[in-house]
């Protein structure tokens, strides 16, 4: 019905629009370092993230006329990718870059007020703008079908599709997604908005990228890489006996809430955002062990972990069109209910503060000053190197050959300093783009050489390379940000 | 320094009428979903009444009681000026600037939008004589609850160049 309802239109002549963002910097670094002044966003966006670029096209098939009840439809295209010429080591290849998005949109169909797309699905409720991050992303890994209903006090989203590719890649199983949010306004000064998002991997017989589960898979085992070894040591020539796989299925899910407040004093805006996941599983490693490949789906061990984001960030007018002030906060908890013995990504917790202030010498030309804490901590160990021979630690602070951790340190603490001046063609705003920047940034961690280089990490580079103990580091950038 | 030195820059000289020429403005906000006409944000008309004043062209900004209800029906630019025209009196020149604001996509945390401005300045007699300027505006709005009113208004420093310099092309004519 709605092809036949678009097809049924006068074909209006209009041009494509283009829209993007690029960030491009040099940041040299004369301690080693690969241009960034700490390893991540948590500890603020700016100075810690590489050369970034979007295009999006929208070409208006039907445009949308002012007033007008007719059917609009247009075609939306977004190109991304984190590589510039020059400016990183990817220098620019286009393999660093691809089509996240494609879809159709149309309005004025069977529906008053309604979205139709077609197409990727990703939404989100907004923006963590220091840290650069969305807790509250929908949809970003699914291609299928969606319906926006918007008017001044609500926008309903429905939609379902595929997340498959995004999660398995070449190794694609279906992962039918469901999901919808909603989004209040309560007045002007007021927001709410919730949703959610399910994925269902189907048991499929005979499917070897289906989900499975082999049966008796110990965690320190697959961990290590010594399943079948162990399998072999217990059942001397009885390889064939290794346990197949029994076919199951996943679910997982996503809840997402924002809840924001603002427009009264120096307040411009407070937005409150959190997210809870159960993590997607995965579905099989593969071990080789005497020349044979085994492939052990993983399943089981891998479908209790979670991760809980909750985010703020308030924007506040201290003297309008002098002094504007953001502040920010985020806290994390990642938990592997399936690993208890080793460091991960997926068992640590993490929060973090950082605040900007803007300061405007002229409307175009600003002082920025930036400063963020943060603490990051590891729920199953140390797995951060505090100091320069920290390479011979690992378990409890002791060199263990056979030990799961890392270092000689479970917490790593983070404190950066920046500022510098700023040149905002268009004029005062912390999130006024374009920005051109020049800016110094200091970090101190308790980790030694806390920041993206090419130190030595093993002991057979230590003997050849040395190490030295550096925990405060510095940055000079100049850089640019633009969105168009 | 550098930095410092481009900040202040003086910006050019513009193209200033020989004798006061009084200018009724007319800034308009219409939307694509409804056909509700009002003013456009006052950021935008002190942005142009700014650029009026800098070229000797005293502004007198016409409420949108004198015109909001007239134009929901007339949608064509030439018609508003008429009725414009025949509404003000003792006026050189009319300023007429449509604005209406598109959303586009979300981008990388923030709200694309595209503001969408047809500018028109003609001699309060002659609609014959206007001359127009098309353009397209875009603005990052940074939360969801701000719609056409706010992208308008992030439009009025680039909104207001763009008239100006369409001001200085018809006084450099005149």
């Amino acid at each position: 019905m709605l092809l036949v309802a678009l097809l049924n239109q006068p074909a209006l002549a209009s041009g494509a629009e283009i829209g993007g963002y690029f960030r491009v910097m040099t940041r040299p670094d004369f301690q080693g370092g690969d241009g960034k002044l700490g390893y991540w966003n948590l500890y603020g966006r700016l100075l810690n993230e590489g050369p970034y670029a979007t295009v999006e096209m929208k070409l208006p098939i039907l445009e949308q006329r002012p007033a007008s009840s007719e059917v609009w439809t247009s075609v939306h295209m977004k190109v991304e990718g984190g590589s510039v010429g020059n400016a990183d080591s990817g220098n620019g290849n286009l393999s660093n870059f691809r089509m996240s998005q494609l879809y159709a949109e149309a309005g004025n169909v069977l529906l008053d007020r309604v979205t139709w797309r077609v197409g990727s699905l990703e939404t989100y409720f907004g923006d963590l703008g220091l840290y650069d991050m969305r807790p509250t992303t929908l949809f970003q890994d699914t291609v299928g079908l969606s319906a926006r209903y918007r008017d001044e006090r609500a926008e309903l989203l429905l939609g379902f599709g595929d997340a498959g590719y995004a999660l398995r890649g070449s190794e694609y199983m279906t992962v039918f997604s469901p999901g919808a949010s909603a989004r209040f306004q309560l007045g002007r000064h007021v927001q709410l908005g919730l949703g959610g998002q399910l994925y269902h991997e189907p048991e499929v017989t005979g499917n070897r990228y289906a989900p499975h589960s082999t049966p008796g898979l110990d965690y320190e085992d697959v961990l290590r890489g010594e399943v079948v070894q162990s399998f072999l040591e217990d059942n001397p020539g009885e390889a064939i006996a290794f346990p197949d796989p029994e076919p199951t299925s996943n679910t997982s899910y996503k809840a997402v809430a924002t809840f924001g407040f603002g427009g009264f004093g120096p307040l411009v805006w407070n937005s409150v955002q959190a997210s809870y996941q159960l993590v997607h599983p995965d579905n099989f490693v593969d071990e080789t062990y005497e020349g044979e490949t085994y492939t052990l789906y993983v399943t089981e061990l891998t479908d209790e972990r979670s991760v809980l984001v909750v985010g703020d960030e308030v924007q506040l007018q201290l003297i309008p069109g002098r002094l504007d002030m953001a502040l920010a906060g985020l806290w994390g908890l990642h938990q592997d209910g399936d690993n208890a013995i080793a460091p991960s990504s997926d068992a640590r917790s993490y929060a973090s503060a950082v605040a900007r202030i803007q300061t405007y010498l002229s409307p175009t030309v600003h002082l920025l000053i930036e400063s963020s804490l943060a603490r990051e901590i590891s729920t199953n160990g140390n797995t951060y190197r505090n100091h320069q021979d920290s390479i011979f630690e690992n378990d409890a602070g002791a060199s263990d050959p056979r030990g799961l951790e890392y270092g000689d340190s479970d917490t790593r603490d983070t404190w950066q300093g920046k500022a510098g001046f700023v040149l905002n063609p268009l004029g005062p705003g912390i999130y006024t783009r374009p920005s051109l920047r020049l800016l110094y940034g200091l970090q101190h961690s308790t980790q030694n050489n806390a920041f993206g280089n090419s130190f030595v990490e093993d002991l057979d580079q230590y003997n050849e390379f040395g190490n030295v103990e550096r925990h405060w580091h510095h940055v000079l950038a100049l850089e640019t940000e633009v969105w168009f | 320094m550098l930095w410092l030195v481009l900040g202040c820059l003086a910006r050019q000289d513009v193209v200033k009428a020989t004798t006061p020429l009084p200018t009724v403005v007319a800034p308009v906000m219409g939307y694509l979903d409804r056909r509700t006409v009002e003013a456009a944000p006052d950021g935008l008309i002190e942005a142009l009444v700014g650029e009026l004043e800098l070229r000797g062209l005293p502004p007198t900004v016409v409420g949108a009681d004198r015109w909001a209800e007239s134009f929901e029906a007339k949608r064509n630019t030439t018609h508003r000026l008429e009725m414009l025209g025949d509404a003000v009196g003792g006026s050189n020149l009319v300023l007429l600037v449509e604005t209406h604001a598109t959303y586009f996509s979300q981008m990388n945390g923030r709200y694309r939008w595209t503001v969408e401005v047809v500018a028109t300045v003609a001699p309060a007699n002659a609609t014959d004589g206007a001359l127009s300027s098309s353009f397209a505006v875009p603005v990052f709005l940074d939360f969801y609850h701000q719609r056409e009113t706010e992208a308008v208004g992030a439009a009025a420093a680039v909104v207001a160049r763009n008239v100006g310099a369409l001001l200085d092309e018809y006084l450099g004519g005149l």
